[in-house]
């Protein structure tokens, strides 16, 4: 008896260990088994790298189709399938439908269509986009356009709880994957157009209770950032950071929202995730740094409070969201093993940070033609702007030409990828400049609250290099800051990328060409042309034996529009058959997922 | 140069009157487009004059009613590349347009998967003033997506007839793609 007791102590004891719950040890043991591809990242650090070999860059040209899904959606499909044992989880965009498929025969376990009110479309800045579900405790974690949170049974689809994450009548929307870390599910919302104010929130997975709410700006009991122990570089941030660089109540329609992908190292216990543009696009009526928007956060996870912050880009002038994933990996930077943060942002600069303390180590130009600074300032993180490219300098009504990136950045939220075995970072990037006009607008509720104008197009236009491509898939240094090799494509490359230990990496294009490249040289491989436009992620995972590589293809999001870029054709500079024609050539709407495997 | 004068009704021309109104308009390097709204005008398109010196028509001083716009291309910049000159209104709705309805229908208003190309529209018969100022201010749904109402946003109800003027002018194939630059004295 006694003996019992004390076993069943020591268990109980083992599970009570601060930090640590049965969903995380069950989520990390699923993650660390490369048959299944169990979050967005296919880790918590974001790398979307996986062990699988069997298809690798000596076999990978004779990838065949092995079988296809139509999601019955159209519009754009981003994010990408979870693979979990022998069922796979599908999501859509708006009505977000969640589809759990066989892998034994492809069957369809279970559906669920959520009903929402059609008048959060309109609300959606840039097409109804969802980036993906996450699995944790026997729960698939859908995050609706009208910002439902629902937590479904994984094996029935039978909702368990819903919690509401924002009301998409003052702007707020959904459209990032949440993450499952501990007993708690994380997720942002979206509306920067819209003056939300953004913010981090954690779930409890159990009931959907609020465990915690840190918002990008304000004071700092809303943002959880401690004056004394929050650092910035180095250096505790003082009192109420979130509102002194803004001008009076502006922070409260500050956006700063947090539509990308977050990433966890269970070592530290961080999350980590970037906020993005402040609101109005018109920085002239925000002076100041408009803090935190466009910043890296690091969150502690039990409590939300920040341990350290970097702010990429002060008093955004260019709508260059700071949103894009962080990818975790230990790598040396100047001959010392770091722990560190990559990210490549919106603004084309690639950084790389010491994640423990959110020390720059590095910040360079991960796009030559980007001009709008001529670099960062090491010492401070200040990017150095360029004066003829600051639309704030130029001021308002005055067309600023020519600035690179556009709006759409370098890079928008298509996740890189890491992979251990080369060092080697792979980046599908934009290669779009504008036109950038600010003007003055007024504030409503609801209502998009933008305050620019822009003008994209490609940046051969600037660089005047005599090309006209609008994207490049590249392999970065994140160590030396400096591009490996690039291949340009004709339009910009929006599908995540992924990369695996047959040296294989893995992306999609515009046109619906999944493609494979050597991850030392990036010569091509392998490509085939799915149904529609990759805007997804590309993910793998392993069946009876048998790898497995999946992607969404189906037109759509800022890429859908983005490609209009001023290419109408008659008028273009460079005399370009204007490229959203010529994508219309290529694809059509329709959401498909492809899934791939070698002959048998 | 040579100055084109086109007038019609309210409505827009037909799909006959644009076959042959847009390949003219096409050719003529420099030129001012002004397009009436008079109601009972003639609704022929081709009423064609050459003029001197005066390039801009007060677009408010025949009916009191907006003229949809005025423009005249085949300008240089200082850089060597062409732009068009537009009245207020143009220019204005213009500008409105890329602050907002660019997200949804895209630059230029060519299009995006999600919404569609308004230079099709536009030009459709049952694509009336009132109907075009009713859809801003109302919204509706359509094949593919939904169109917000705007009537509840200052920076868009203000700017209908900015709106319109514009889209008419791109529709009409008369402004080209880009940005348009304001008469240099609207008075």
């Amino acid at each position: 008896m006694t003996k019992r007791l004390v076993a069943t102590v020591s268990i109980a004891l083992v599970l009570a260990v601060p930090g640590i719950s049965s969903a995380n040890s069950e989520l990390m043991k699923l993650m660390s088994n490369p048959n299944n591809w169990a979050s967005w990242g296919g880790d918590y650090a974001g790398t979307r790298y996986s062990k699988l070999n069997q298809i690798n860059s000596e076999n990978v040209g004779d990838l065949q189709v092995a079988w296809t899904f139509s999601t019955g959606v159209l519009r754009g499909h981003e994010g990408g399938p979870l693979v979990i044992g022998d069922t796979l989880y599908v999501h859509t965009p708006f009505p977000n439908k969640v589809f759990a498929i066989d892998l034994n025969d492809q069957s369809i376990i279970w559906r669920y269509e959520p009903k929402q009110d059609p008048d959060t479309i309109p609300v959606m800045c840039c097409d109804t986009v969802y980036r993906g579900l996450a699995y944790g405790d026997g729960k698939i974690f859908l995050h609706q356009a009208d910002t439902h949170l629902v937590a479904l049974d994984a094996k029935t689809g039978k909702m368990i709880w819903r919690v509401k994450n924002g009301d998409p009548k003052k702007g707020s929307t959904n459209t990032n994957a949440p993450v499952v870390i501990k007993d708690k599910v994380i997720t942002g919302i979206s509306g920067g157009e819209f003056g939300v104010q953004g913010f981090l929130a954690a779930y409890n997975i159990n009931d959907g209770s609020l465990e915690w709410k840190g918002f990008s700006t304000g004071p700092d009991d809303q943002t959880l950032i401690d004056p004394r122990r929050t650092t910035h570089l180095g250096k505790p941030v003082g009192r109420n950071s979130g509102t002194n660089t803004w001008e009076g109540d502006q922070w409260k329609i500050g956006g700063g929202t947090t539509w990308g992908w977050y990433s966890y190292d269970p070592d530290l216990n961080l999350v980590y995730y970037g906020t993005g543009n402040p609101s109005t696009w018109n920085p002239v009526v925000r002076p100041g740094d408009n803090r935190w928007s466009m910043t890296i956060f690091a969150r502690d996870l039990d409590t939300g409070m920040a341990k350290w912050v970097y702010q990429m880009t002060p008093h955004d002038e260019w709508d260059y969201d700071g949103i894009n994933e962080m990818i975790l990996a230990d790598i040396k930077v100047k001959g010392q093993d770091r722990k560190v943060l990559v990210h490549f942002d919106r603004n084309g600069f690639g950084y790389t940070l010491d994640r423990v303390t959110g020390e720059l180590l590095v910040a360079e130009k991960y796009d030559p033609a980007v001009n709008w600074a001529t670099h960062v300032d090491m010492e401070t993180g200040r990017p150095q702007v360029v004066a003829k490219y600051s639309t704030h300098q130029n001021g308002e009504d005055v067309n600023t030409e020519d600035i690179c990136p556009a709006a759409l950045g370098s890079k928008d939220q298509q996740p890189a990828a890491f992979s251990p075995r080369t060092g080697l970072f792979y980046v599908p990037t934009n290669h779009v400049c504008m036109d950038y006009e600010p003007f003055e607008v007024e504030y409503t509720a609801g209502q998009p609250y933008v305050g620019a104008t822009l003008s994209m197009f490609p940046a051969g236009r600037v660089t005047g290099d005599g090309t006209n491509h609008l994207g490049n898939f590249i392999a970065w240094d994140a160590s030396a800051g400096k591009i490996v090799w690039s291949l340009p494509e004709r339009f910009s490359v929006w599908s995540g990328a992924l990369a695996t230990a047959g040296d294989v990496v893995f992306y999609g294009t515009l046109e619906g060409y999944l493609k494979a490249v050597d991850a030392k040289t990036g010569k091509e491989l392998y490509n085939f042309k799915t149904p529609s436009g990759i805007i997804g992620n590309v993910n793998t995972w392993s069946h009876k034996g048998k790898q497995y590589i999946g992607v969404l293809s189906g037109i759509g999001g800022w890429a859908g529009i983005g490609m209009a870029a001023g290419l109408e054709g008659d008028t273009d500079g460079l005399g370009a058959v204007g490229a959203y024609k010529a994508l219309d050539k290529y694809t059509q709407l329709g959401g498909v997922m492809t899934v791939f495997a070698l002959p048998d | 140069m040579r100055y084109r004068t086109v007038s019609r009704t309210a409505k827009p021309p037909s799909i006959h009157t644009m076959l042959i109104a847009v390949p003219l308009l096409l050719v003529a390097c420099a030129k001012v487009q002004t397009q009436d709204s008079e109601p009972g005008s003639a609704g022929s398109a081709a009423a064609e004059t050459t003029a001197g010196a005066s390039t801009s028509t007060d677009p408010t001083s025949t009916s009191g009613i907006s003229a949809p716009y005025t423009v005249e291309c085949g300008q240089v910049d200082d850089d060597g590349e062409s732009f068009c000159y537009v009245d207020r209104d143009t220019y204005v709705g213009w500008r409105t347009y890329h602050g907002f309805c660019h997200v949804c229908h895209a630059q230029d208003a060519v299009g995006s998967t999600f919404a569609p190309s308004l230079l099709g529209r536009m030009q459709e018969t049952d694509m009336t003033r009132d109907l075009f100022v009713d859809r801003l201010a109302n919204g509706f749904t359509g094949q593919m997506g939904v169109m917000p109402p705007w009537k509840e946003n200052p920076n868009v109800s203000k700017r209908y007839n900015e709106l319109y003027s514009y889209l008419m002018a791109r529709s009409d194939g008369v402004l080209p793609p880009g940005r348009p630059k304001r008469f240099p004295n609207p008075d």
